[in-house]
């Protein structure tokens, strides 16, 4: 059963849950299948950037 | 005949031992199971789901033989010898009672099996990979970290002694150790195998209880194999499940406990306020972290109060459960006070050289600014950093899941039960939060945080469940899941290869522990040592590995005289410089001491004896 909602409230937890998610992964993989330079360097540039 | 026998220990290398450990686990956890149905019979407690009562068994069957070893070492009574006879006594005697639940038991296995069929013929074989390896793991000797270093080397301390005595050179020597009781017995039998197959068990055991929480709060059983699967999958699960952790356990007499408080507050029957009470206790007994079941039953309490039109009964019942939760943990508090002055793990002088008082966050001179960002900032920032940025310990994480699928629950109508399990989630992470604030200006291990993964699992797959009225969303989020699963089982693989390797070649145990710990050959240089001087290992990592007498380093000299004394008096011949997190400082341990000999020395790993009367 679904409350009423706004959708823009949605679309907007939609769009952090996909970008939470993209980012999460990318973190995961760098961490535990570090076998990518491309993805090690992009950690290092987000761990800079937060 | 020589070549048979040979061939025969070579097929029984560690498969023999980890069968025996099986067996002799399986045989332990019906023997809690026996123990707890003959109380529930007795004291007419009766729980209709069959699979809660297998559950709330198997807790206060392990409670009970938890607390009577805790009471056996207090009296220095826990000998080996006296343990087993105990066990295999008890054993005898509730042989009946097993026997009597049997057709119950075979009834709750075809259950979980028929679950596990309908979930599908991918999931439900992910399943059970996913559990076997699990269980295989759980028969290797132990070799993780905090395991060696204070789970099991205290434990073994004390079975050598009888019982309790201030382990003055371990710092964690005075946690709350329930669990470890139960490992006693493993090393009474004189097999460490049992203590990672009782943590396995314990772990089937949450993992029922993860799916209950499907059935009785999500009201939807089919809920079960999807979160079971996203809970054995989460990062901070595989380091944990199959070690000698307690952090499971302490998860699991949480859950137990809310279970419990909750059929309390709908029957108001005092008898559930007890099993509520017990269950927070054996949480507390647990780990210090498992304080925080008080808060968890305190708000759920609160909730119900307001609620209810039998106030009184409420309040009266949230008496007993907090009076009986406190008086069960209290032994432990009362011991770790009367030896260390406190009741949280001390910083011995000569640990590891770090900064523990250094703060997360930006480091400022105003004070009012420096506590709005270390507190205020880190508290809105929670949910983020604890799923996207690696923490303390074995820089784990949350994981995406909870903060990618969690706040779409905000958008369904969440019925009561559901809303109970995310205030006992935020209340937890809340108590979690305020320990790092107040304690653990460092940081906090994502393991202490595994109840709220617990439920978050049910939630998890409970949430996406609901969102029927956006299949393109939902299809999302189940991929987003799919993917995690995959990942988690990729990472499982992969961190494990030694075990899965030491398994399919049949490793001798030697050969696998030297195959996953680097210092494990100069430790078996350490335990042939004969002359019985005292071995000082630099840190306490490993300890328990260590067979001979040995004193960690525990405490600074202002000079080398000072030292000379020390070690005189304490009959110290040799130093183990067994620092795992930095290997390039071990082979100048004790730089103070120049007539110092290396008589083993291993992947940066070193054995010293050490001349007293050339100093």
């Amino acid at each position: 059963m679904m409350k009423k909602h706004s959708k823009l409230v949605l679309n907007a937890i939609a769009v952090h849950s996909v970008a939470i998610f993209c980012l999460s992964l990318m973190l995961f993989v760098a961490k535990w299948f570090p076998y990518g330079n491309f993805i090690t360097r992009l950690q290092q540039w987000l761990y800079r950037v937060f | 005949m020589v070549s048979l026998w040979k061939f025969y220990h070579k097929v029984t290398a560690m498969a023999l031992q980890g069968f025996l450990s099986f067996i002799a686990t399986t045989a332990l956890f019906l023997l809690f199971y026996g123990m707890g149905s003959f109380f529930l019979r007795k004291t007419h407690v009766r729980f209709d789901d069959p699979l809660l009562h297998f559950c709330i068994s198997i807790g206060l069957g392990l409670g009970a033989i938890g607390n009577a070893i805790m009471a056996a070492c207090f009296f220095q009574l826990a000998h080996p010898l006296i343990i087993r006879l105990a066990l295999a006594s008890l054993f005898v005697a509730v042989v009946p009672e097993i026997r009597r639940q049997k057709n119950e038991l075979i009834g709750i296995g075809k259950s979980l099996l028929s679950l596990i069929k309908s979930s599908g013929f991918l999931v439900g074989s992910g399943l059970i990979v996913l559990v076997v390896g699990y269980l295989c793991l759980g028969l290797l000797p132990p070799t993780d970290f905090d395991g060696l270093m204070y789970h099991l080397a205290v434990v073994k301390l004390w079975l050598a002694h009888g019982g309790f005595f201030s382990v003055y050179f371990n710092p964690q020597a005075d946690f709350p150790m329930l669990t470890e009781m139960i490992y006693m017995i493993g090393l009474a039998f004189g097999n460490d195998i049992i203590c990672k197959s009782i943590s396995f068990g314990l772990g089937i055991v949450l993992l029922c209880a993860i799916a209950l929480v499907c059935k009785t709060y999500c009201g939807n059983k089919r809920l079960a194999v999807p979160a079971v699967l996203v809970f054995l999958t989460f990062t901070n699960t595989i380091a944990n499940m199959s070690d000698c952790n307690v952090d499971i356990a302490q998860a699991l007499w949480t859950l137990l406990a809310v279970f419990c408080l909750d059929l309390f507050i709908e029957s108001h029957k005092r008898r559930y306020a007890l099993c509520t009470g017990f269950f927070a206790g054996m949480a507390m007994q647990t780990k210090i972290f498992g304080i925080f079941v008080l808060v968890i039953l305190f708000v759920q309490g609160i909730m119900a109060w307001k609620g209810s039109v039998d106030r009184k009964k409420i309040l009266q019942g949230l008496v007993i459960i907090g009076s009986i939760a406190v008086f069960c943990g209290l032994p432990w508090y009362v011991k770790s006070f009367l030896n260390k002055a406190t009741i949280l793990s001390m910083n011995s002088d000569v640990l590891i050289e770090h900064d523990f008082n250094s703060p997360l966050g930006i480091e400022t001179h105003n004070t009012f600014i420096f506590l709005l960002i270390n507190t205020v900032g880190r508290v809105v920032s929670s949910f983020w950093s604890f799923t996207l940025f690696l923490r303390q310990h074995r820089a784990d994480s949350f994981g995406p899941l909870l903060l990618v699928i969690l706040p779409f629950a905000c958008f369904v109508k969440i019925p009561r039960k559901v809303k109970t399990l995310f205030v006992c989630a935020v209340a937890y992470f809340a108590s979690v939060l305020v320990m790092e604030m107040a304690f653990l200006q460092s940081g906090s291990s994502i393991r202490y945080s595994t109840f709220v993964m617990v439920v978050a699992a049910p939630l998890i797959a409970w949430t996406i469940s609901q969102l029927s009225e956006y299949p393109r969303l939902k299809k999302m989020l189940q991929t987003m899941v799919v993917v995690m699963v995959l990942l988690g089982t990729a990472l499982f693989a992969k961190r494990y290869h030694h075990e899965w390797k030491a398994i399919a070649t049949n490793m001798s145990r030697d050969a696998y522990m030297a195959s996953v710990l680097p210092e494990y050959s100069v430790i078996q240089a350490v335990n042939s040592l004969k002359d019985n001087a005292v071995v000082m290992p630099i840190y306490n990592f490993s300890n328990y590995l260590i067979d001979v007498p040995y004193i960690t380093a525990y405490r600074n000299y202002a000079t080398v005289q000072e030292l000379k004394k020390d070690f005189q008096e304490k009959n110290i011949r040799y130093i183990f410089a067994n620092n795992t997190l930095d290997t390039s400082a071990n082979a100048n341990a004790f730089p103070q001491i120049d007539n110092k000999k290396c008589i083993a020395s291993a992947n940066g790993f070193y054995l010293f004896k050490v001349c007293l009367d050339d100093f």
